[in-house]
């Protein structure tokens, strides 16, 4: 079965993003496949790269990256969610005239033509919101 | 052999496009920014010529009372966007019967014209799509 996750939750403030991130790893476990991870709302703060996470802590930007390598994922972040919470790509730091970008390498900046296209594709949708 | 259809597209395309989406506000106006996200969705479904409906549960019912002041709060209310809904062929909308008595509301209170149902009904509407989405 073909899948796709959309994450709304903040990461910082609820175990939500983790429970996406396990889903993820046990859908692809099973042998089914992930068509997209969309990021929306204030989940898109965990595709910063400058977050600094305290050593005792697991960085779930990182563990998000690793998934992704090793599945081949293809991780979508909302972009009209992350410019106005500051994560920004190349291009959009350039086009807004901000001085440094800061999107995690392995996620892209995407409208939500791109989450409708994922629910066209695939069989399940799963959201994890508030 | 697959059988072909009209349109051109396979059947298992055609089928794909004919997915329908639910989409839920829960929250009342302004506490996030949950609805104006919900509603991004509905739109961005709708240029997919995904057919959308749209179910206003429990505080979400208070997201289409008229008069809403949003610039005393210094926010956009989406009275606006909500109007427009129709011109995106977004004409579905429901609403419990339960949350209308909670409030002391009639459906003529309401900016969309919203079909009401009762709890009882909830789950089987909740069953007639095939994606549905709750923030």
């Amino acid at each position: 079965m073909i899948f796709s996750i959309l994450i709304y939750a903040s990461s910082n403030s609820s175990q939500t993003e983790q429970s996406a991130l396990r889903f993820t790893r046990a859908v692809l476990q099973q042998g089914h496949s992930i068509h997209r991870v969309f990021f929306y709302g204030e989940s898109v703060n965990a595709c910063s790269n400058l977050i600094v996470t305290p050593r005792d802590e697991t960085n779930i930007t990182e563990q998000w990256l690793t998934l992704a390598s090793a599945a081949k994922l293809d991780m979508v972040v909302c972009i009209s969610a992350a410019v106005r919470r500051g994560i920004l790509d190349g291009a959009e730091a350039k086009r807004h005239n901000k001085s440094s970008a800061n999107l995690s390498e392995g996620f892209q900046l995407s409208g939500l033509g791109q989450l409708a296209d994922a629910i066209i594709m695939s069989d399940r949708t799963i959201t994890f919101g508030n | 052999m697959p059988l072909l259809c009209p349109t051109g597209l396979s059947p298992l395309a055609t089928e794909a496009m004919k997915k329908n989406i639910l989409l839920i506000f829960r929250n009342p106006p302004f506490a996030n920014s949950s609805n104006s996200d919900t509603l991004d969705i509905a739109l961005a479904c709708s240029a997919f010529e995904l057919p959308v409906s749209l179910l206003f549960l429990s505080d979400g019912i208070l997201q289409l009372l008229n008069h809403q002041q949003a610039e005393l709060l210094a926010q956009k209310d989406l009275r606006k966007r909500l109007n427009a809904l129709a011109m995106y062929d977004i004409e579905d909308y429901y609403v419990i019967d339960q949350d209308l008595i909670r409030y002391q509301l009639s459906v003529e209170d309401l900016s969309l014209a919203c079909k009401v149902i009762t709890q009882q009904q909830l789950a089987a509407l909740i069953r007639q799509f095939d994606t549905v989405i709750n923030l």
